[in-house]
C-alpha cells in the first residue's frame, strides 16, 4: 500500500519538526538535484549545492514570504549558489552570435536560403538525445536554468523571471537563443556523424 | 485564398515563432496561418520537428534522478538539517 504524503507547513519547519524537514527534503530534493545537474554541475557539486540550498533556506526561513511557490524559491537559492560555484571555473562567455548565424540562413524575403539540415526519422532517438545533452552543456547557465524551469518544470514566465532576476523580454530572448543554439549544434553533430 | 497568402508568415517568422513561445503563444488566426505554412513548407516542418525532438531529449536527459543513491543522499541531507 502506498504511504500517504506527509502534510507540513512553514511553521512546522520553523519549529524544526523532523517529519516536516523529512517531507520537505523528500518533496523537493529530486527536482533541485535535477536542476543542479541541468545547469551543468557535476554530481558531487550538485549534491553539495543542493545541501547548501536547504541549509540556506532554513537559516533564512523568515525571508520566505510565500509570494512564490516553495519550489521556485528553493530553485532561486540553488541557481545563485550554482552560478557562484561555476563562475570560478567558467571562462568568459563570448558574444552571443547565434542570431547572426540564424539570420544568414534566410534570404531578404525571409525564405530559407540555407534550409535546416539535420536528423529526422533516420537518426536514432538515443543518438539525438546524446547530441542534445552534449550540446546543452555549451549553453550559458542562465539559458539552461530558464530552459529547465520552462520545459521540464513547466514554471510560469513570471516565476522564472523572479528566480533568474530577468525581465519577461530577456527571458523570451534567452529561451529563443537556447533553442536556436541547440538546433544549430544538433545539425552540426549530425553532419559530423555522416 | 489570395488574401490568406498575403498574410502568410514567411519562413523566418515561422522559425521565430517555433523557437519562441511556440504556436500556443500566438492568436488563433496566426496559428492557423502558421499551420498552413507548416503543411506546405518541408523545411519549416523539419525545423519544427527538430524543436520538438530537442525538448523531448532534454526532458529525458534532465529527468529527476531516481534510485538508491538519491535515497541515500536524501538521508544525508535530512541528517544534516535535523536537530543536533
Amino acid at each position: 500500500m502506498e504511504s500517504q504524503p506527509v502534510r507540513w507547513s512553514i511553521e512546522d519547519l520553523r519549529a524544526r519538526k523532523p517529519e516536516a524537514l523529512t517531507a520537505m527534503v523528500n518533496d523537493h530534493l529530486p527536482t533541485l538535484l535535477a536542476g543542479a545537474l541541468a545547469v551543468g554541475l557535476s554530481r558531487a557539486d550538485a549534491e553539495e549545492v543542493v545541501q547548501e540550498t536547504f541549509v540556506a533556506f532554513l537559516s533564512g526561513l523568515d525571508r520566505f514570504e510565500g509570494r512564490s511557490t516553495l519550489r521556485t524559491y528553493l530553485f532561486g537559492i540553488l541557481y545563485h549558489k550554482a552560478s557562484n560555484l561555476r563562475a570560478k571555473a567558467r571562462r568568459e562567455e563570448g558574444s552571443d552570435d547565434i542570431e547572426a548565424v540564424v539570420s544568414a540562413r534566410f534570404d531578404p524575403a525571409g525564405m530559407w536560403a540555407r534550409p535546416p539540415g539535420g536528423p529526422e526519422a533516420l537518426a536514432l532517438d538515443s543518438e539525438i538525445r546524446g547530441w542534445v545533452e552534449k550540446c546543452s552543456e555549451g549553453l550559458p547557465d542562465a539559458q539552461k536554468a530558464a530552459f529547465f524551469l520552462k520545459e521540464i518544470e513547466g514554471e510560469t514566465p513570471e516565476a522564472i523571471c523572479n528566480v533568474l532576476g530577468v525581465s519577461a523580454t530577456n527571458l523570451r530572448v534567452m529561451l529563443h537563443r537556447a533553442r536556436l543554439k541547440l538546433r544549430e549544434c544538433l545539425e552540426l553533430n549530425w553532419e559530423k556523424s555522416r | 485564398m489570395k488574401l490568406m497568402m498575403a498574410f502568410m508568415p514567411n519562413c523566418r517568422e515561422v522559425a521565430k515563432t517555433l523557437c519562441g513561445g511556440g504556436l500556443a503563444s500566438e492568436p488563433w488566426h496566426r496559428r492557423l496561418l502558421i499551420r498552413l505554412h507548416l503543411s506546405r513548407c518541408v523545411f519549416c516542418a523539419r525545423f519544427g520537428r527538430q524543436m520538438d525532438r530537442i525538448c523531448e531529449s532534454l526532458k529525458a536527459a534532465w529527468a529527476e534522478p531516481k534510485g538508491e543513491d538519491v535515497e541515500a543522499f536524501k538521508r544525508r541531507v535530512i541528517e544534516r538539517l535535523g536537530p543536533p
